[in-house]
């Protein structure tokens, strides 16, 4: 199976050409490595940055901005904005610190 | 009396402050809001500083990255300000709200301003629903407010694609990118993580012919647009239209001054010290030319910020400067000036997409591939190789 996919990690956008043969797979196209270990998650498992807002204690039109660390799957992202949506974070809660965990991958404030 | 005064606290104006106060003492930086960071604590997603920090960061900790070392600099901050007026004899005499200052030299960071729906002349009633991408940003990620349900994106630059996939990611149903060229202008990466991802088409060669609501927005008229004619029209029911045609570099206070500007980019016309026609007068970032990446409005922060502090010190004399051409298929190139005496980096920017082509500036001649006039090109000349001074696609 062949498959034409652009690499999301960086601005410019590698055209990827992925061949899985005999369960493996075979990745031209990438100017850099990350482009080979993009395709191979992306046939295997798609993964993305998940990051969202969340409402802070006490405040009522300032949110504050949260990320995951590391990428999470795909199909899943939808879901945690939902649930990140009804949560409230500590208004003493700063940059950096960790909130959650999904999957064993920190959730972390990136502003507040 | 200031060395060098930066005016905007966003990354190019903090790059510029740092680099300049390595090399003297008396910076200040005059930011309107309360807050440094400009534009960039608004962006939430990541992408930021791949190539300046190599890291994967987001607007607000790549601001952050920036702000909190401009806080550990003795850089004066004079937040919640704005400049009134500005005035050069022999220093620059700056009016502020609380006050006048003086400085050798003067940098403009002072970034870019969205294009609105009457920049672009779309017809029609003014109901609420219509605003920019920005605004709808804003909105969503600084105030927790998402700004309609059934929206419709104009302009499928990487600022549209990454409102798109915010909107339809907080539940919003995104109808459609709507782009008038036959090309998406966002990058590659967007198309796919912002659009794929969430299922939302993109429609070239269309645009937004007009807008009908009474109190809010209630349908929009989209065209099919072939050859520069209409060649299909549709109403199209939605509660929100977001226009995120593009952006225009903000240099009121410099065209006031009656600096030289270059109609192609929008920004001051500029030398390899980043330096305007007005002498001791800098300028970098989004004022300058609108960047692709937030990284490269950093770099050229610092090489503001360095040639500023430069002047201050009285180390940039009077030098001579050649006018680069823009020949062929080359829509603007900055700096326009050089001197010939230091090696450069040309920023430019093609006309039309092009597969394959043969970029020549002067006696260098780069082959260079996938070339589309929504990514900047980089251009290394040194300095003995300048020549004739043009810049054309062969």
């Amino acid at each position: 199976m062949k498959i034409t996919m652009t690499c999301i990690y960086c601005p410019i956008g590698c055209t990827l050409d992925v061949e899985i043969k005999d369960g493996r797979i075979i990745v031209k196209g990438n100017r850099c490595p990350k482009g080979c270990e993009y395709a191979r998650q992306e046939v295997t498992d798609p993964k993305r940055i998940f990051f969202t807002v969340m409402r802070v204690d006490g405040e009522e039109y300032k949110v504050a901005a949260v990320r995951s660390v590391a990428p999470l799957p795909k199909t899943e992202i939808k879901k945690l904005n939902e649930k990140f949506a009804k949560k409230y974070l500590n208004k003493n809660t700063k940059v950096r610190d960790k909130i959650a965990n999904i999957h064993g991958v920190d959730i972390i404030v990136t502003r507040i | 009396m200031y060395d060098v005064v930066v005016i905007g606290g966003g990354p190019a104006g903090m790059a510029a402050a740092l680099k300049a106060r390595e090399l003297v003492d008396k910076v200040a930086i005059v930011e309107r809001s309360d807050y440094l960071g400009g534009i960039l604590p608004q962006c939430i997603h990541n992408g930021f500083g791949l190539q300046y920090l190599k890291e994967d960061l987001t607007g607000p900790e790549f601001a952050n990255y920036l702000a909190e070392k401009v806080k550990n600099e003795d850089i004066d901050l004079l937040l919640g300000e704005h400049v009134e007026g500005l005035k050069k004899a022999g220093n620059f005499k700056i009016q502020l709200i609380r006050g006048k200052i003086e400085s050798k030299s003067v940098i403009f960071a002072t970034g870019a301003k969205e294009k609105t729906r009457y920049m672009i002349n779309i017809p029609g009633d003014r109901p609420s629903g219509v605003m920019t991408a920005g605004t709808a940003q804003a909105f969503l990620d600084m105030h927790g407010y998402l700004p309609g349900k059934k929206v419709i994106i104009l302009g499928s630059g990487d600022i549209g694609l990454i409102t798109a996939r915010r909107l339809a990611m907080e539940g919003a149903e995104v109808l459609g990118v709507y782009e008038i060229l036959p090309y998406p202008s966002g990058l590659p990466r967007n198309i796919v993580q912002c659009l794929q991802d969430y299922d939302i088409p993109l429609f070239l060669n269309h645009t937004i012919l007009e807008i009908k609501g009474k109190k809010r927005v209630e349908k929009v008229l989209v065209g099919e647009i072939k050859d520069g004619e209409i060649v299909k029209r549709e109403w199209v029911d939605c509660d929100t239209v977001i226009i995120a045609a593009g952006l225009v570099p903000n240099n009121k206070l410099l065209i006031k001054m009656g600096a030289e500007m270059d109609p192609s980019t929008g920004g001051p016309v500029v030398n390899e010290y980043l330096e305007t026609s007005i002498k001791g007068a800098f300028s970098c970032g989004n004022s300058l030319v609108i960047n692709d990446i937030v990284d490269y409005a950093v770099i050229q922060g610092e090489i503001a910020g360095r040639s500023a502090a430069l002047y201050a010190k009285g180390e940039i004399q009077n030098r001579k400067f050649n006018c680069i051409k823009v020949g062929n298929g080359v829509k603007f190139v900055v700096p326009q000036m050089v001197s010939g005496e230091e090696d450069v980096e040309l920023i430019m920017r093609v006309s039309e997409p092009m597969d394959i082509a043969k970029i020549r500036v002067g006696d260098e001649i780069k082959t260079l591939r996938f070339l589309k006039p929504n990514s900047m090109i980089f251009f290394k000349l040194k300095r003995e190789k300048l020549g004739d001074a043009k810049a054309e696609v062969q």
